[in-house]
């Protein structure tokens, strides 16, 4: 899962992203919001974290201009603005949730992970499960039914998180890299092969298909 | 109070009437004054032709040829009449017309020069003129006098008359002048007016006057509204900043203090106590900040509009939850305050009650001469009659499991206190709790009496 992160102040942006870079995400940090705008057009992130008091272009703008060009990007607002006429301009302007600060990292997660499940159209709240297979989100293992937990490392876990938010989806290597790993890393996607074939040992061959020319298709 | 119409219609009466009299008194003056010097110059003349006539009778006292003497001297009473005093006799010859009157010598009102005197005979004005002539060698003394009773009479016809005119002309004028002053006013009438309807929200900006001493006030009036709005965006803004400057380092606080609380537990607990006690106190206060507590003039809040977009937003925050929010809002109901108010009045009171309930949460608002009226209820498990009374006092929180109960709560009784409104929580039919908020239409309306409808 790739997150854009759209924070102005010096030190809870970065710090921020590598929090949630340690809970699994590909973060991108930028912190005005006209680059923030541009990014939100490629079609690589799965939701962006927005703050609304921006350098250069207000975040609500920022919004707005997406959801105007008809963006789907999920957007969770993270701001100290907390009047409720705030929160109503928020969702007004297309929001998916609204937190406000001060808040704990640990609501922000959940919040996350339940906005992409929504997005993706999948129930539950307590974690991601498809077909028997649960992920355990905070200790960043799977589950299978009637089976132990079986921990995974962190590309593998976000590999098979990504795969799980889109059951059924052709997803093609370069797609997965994109995914999966934020703009700092250099990524070949032959790497990406070799993570398979390891995820593959742990949650069974059957569930990860190989589609020759076309990528993979996680099986619900 | 005075009015400006009644003011200038009265100082107009007044001096229209100093006027008409100080007129008339001159006037009359100058009518009688010319009236007498015409009397007079006639018994001048007519006292040559007197003086002609006065000869020696054969036993050597004096008469008057009858032959020169104007018949009018002859008629008893008619009006006009002399006698006359040679040398030092004291005798005095009388007209025929004196009858068995005479002119007094002396005494009376001196009237305009040459020895004219106003007399009253009888109850008639008499206008005596007095000549001393020498005739033959002797000194003769000549009194003439005229009844001037129709000149009086004429004076005072034409007082009457002038009564009459001045009534008139100033009954038209009068009229006039309601008619030019109400004329005048109308723009003011008009400004009034239309300070109604901004007010209540009708219109925006009051427009342009068409009168150069209007047109100051209403460029002044539609400033001072402007820059409320502008002072009351601007000090929102500010405080929307600050909350921005402030929290987040207060964030990277928070997440330092939980990084250390890992570390040494013991250290971290005060650390987390003081920084939450800051964040309340922060957000207690910036939202306090943000209540304009009166109606911006020039704006109309329609209660359905900004209900419709609260349901939007609650619906979006408890999507997870699959709560039925319902809302029944009287058509045309209006809030009589600022928009952010009712939006922060509203939000807290839903979200509380999207919070508790259990399935269902619903709002309603109606508006009647006195008061806008919106009640939120919940299926939730509501709140014990003794405890509701505590939420109101000190917007206590009463759950702390969930967080922001009693914020929202305090915050909803200080715009409630703020616009002079009432507060009240009671047991919804379901067992939820049920507030209903009672806002004046107008300041200063007392609702103590007014009882829910809803």
């Amino acid at each position: 899962m790739r997150v854009l992160l759209v924070e102005d102040d010096p030190v809870l942006g970065p710090e921020l992203k590598t929090e949630l870079a340690r809970s699994g995400y590909a973060v991108d940090l930028l912190d005005n919001g006209i680059d923030a705008e541009a990014a939100g057009y490629e079609d690589i992130y799965d939701l962006a974290v927005l703050d609304l008091g921006l350098p250069q272009r207000p975040g609500l703008e920022v919004l707005q201009n997406w959801r105007r060009r008809h963006n789907p990007l999920p957007v969770l607002i993270l701001t100290a603005r907390s009047a409720w006429q705030e929160r109503v301009d928020g969702f007004e302007a297309g929001a998916d949730d609204y937190l406000c600060k001060p808040f704990h990292t640990e609501e922000l997660l959940a919040r996350m992970s339940a906005l992409l499940r929504r997005v993706h159209q999948q129930a539950g709240n307590v974690g991601l499960e498809v077909d028997g297979l649960r992920l355990d989100e905070k200790t960043q293992s799977v589950i299978a039914a009637g089976a132990e937990p079986v921990s995974l490392t962190g590309t593998e876990y976000r590999l098979l998180r990504y795969f799980m938010h889109n059951p059924g989806r052709v997803l093609s290597k370069l797609q997965l890299v994109e995914h999966l790993y934020d703009d700092a890393v250099e990524n070949d996607s032959n790497v990406i092969e070799a993570y398979i074939k390891m995820l593959r040992k742990k949650i069974g061959r059957e569930r990860i298909e190989t589609r020759r020319g076309q990528g993979y298709v996680f099986r619900p | 109070m005075k009015s400006i119409q009644n003011r200038l219609n009265g100082a107009f009466v007044v001096i229209t009437l100093v006027l008409c009299v100080t007129l008339w008194l001159s006037y009359s003056w100058f009518l009688r004054q010319t009236a007498y010097d015409f009397v007079s110059a006639s018994l001048g003349s007519e006292a040559y032709v007197l003086l002609k006539s006065v000869e020696m009778d054969d036993s050597g006292g004096w008469r008057i040829n009858p032959q020169y003497v104007a018949p009018v001297y002859e008629q008893p009473m008619s009006g006009h009449y002399f006698q006359f005093q040679v040398g030092d006799d004291a005798e005095w010859h009388y007209s025929r017309s004196l009858w068995d009157e005479s002119i007094p010598p002396n005494g009376g009102k001196p009237v305009g020069d040459e020895g004219l005197r106003l007399v009253y005979k009888h109850g008639h004005p008499w206008l005596v003129r007095s000549d001393t002539f020498t005739k033959d060698g002797r000194q003769l003394r000549l009194l003439l006098a005229a009844d001037v009773s129709h000149i009086e009479t004429g004076l005072s016809r034409l007082r009457w008359t002038m009564m009459a005119v001045v009534a008139l002309f100033l009954g038209i004028m009068l009229l006039a002048q309601v008619l030019v002053v109400r004329n005048g006013l109308r723009s003011l009438v008009r400004v009034r007016g239309q300070l109604n309807r901004l007010k209540q929200g009708d219109i925006r900006q009051l427009p342009d006057a068409d009168t150069a001493e209007v047109e100051p006030l209403v460029t002044e009036i539609n400033y001072l509204v402007q820059s409320m709005e502008m002072r009351l965006t601007r000090s929102r803004n500010a405080l929307g900043n600050l909350a921005h400057a402030a929290k987040t380092p207060l964030t990277v606080l928070d997440r330092q203090i939980e990084s250390l609380a890992q570390r040494a537990p013991q250290q971290a607990i005060g650390l987390r106590e003081q920084s939450q006690r800051l964040r309340e106190l922060m957000e207690r206060e910036l939202r306090r900040a943000r209540i304009a507590g009166a109606a911006l003039p020039g704006q109309r809040i329609y209660l359905q509009q900004e209900v419709d977009k609260l349901v939007r937003t609650m619906r979006a925050i408890y999507r997870d939850r699959d709560i039925d929010i319902d809302a029944f809002v009287a058509a045309g109901s209006y809030f009589p305050g600022e928009r952010d108010d009712l939006v922060e009045l509203l939000g807290n009171l839903l979200d509380n009650a999207c919070k508790w309930a259990r399935r269902r949460v619903r709002i309603r608002g109606r508006m009647d001469e006195q008061c806008l009226e919106l009640c939120v209820e919940d299926d939730g498990p509501g709140i014990p009659s003794d405890q509701r009374e505590r939420l109101l006092e000190r917007g206590e929180r009463l759950d702390e499991s969930r967080a922001g109960h009693g914020l929202g709560m305090s915050i909803v009784c200080e715009i409630v206190r703020q616009y002079g409104g009432r507060l009240a929580l009671d047991e919804a039919s379901g067992g939820g709790l049920r507030v209903i908020v009672m806002l004046p239409r107008r300041a200063g309306l007392d609702l103590s009496e007014q009882t829910p409808a809803l």
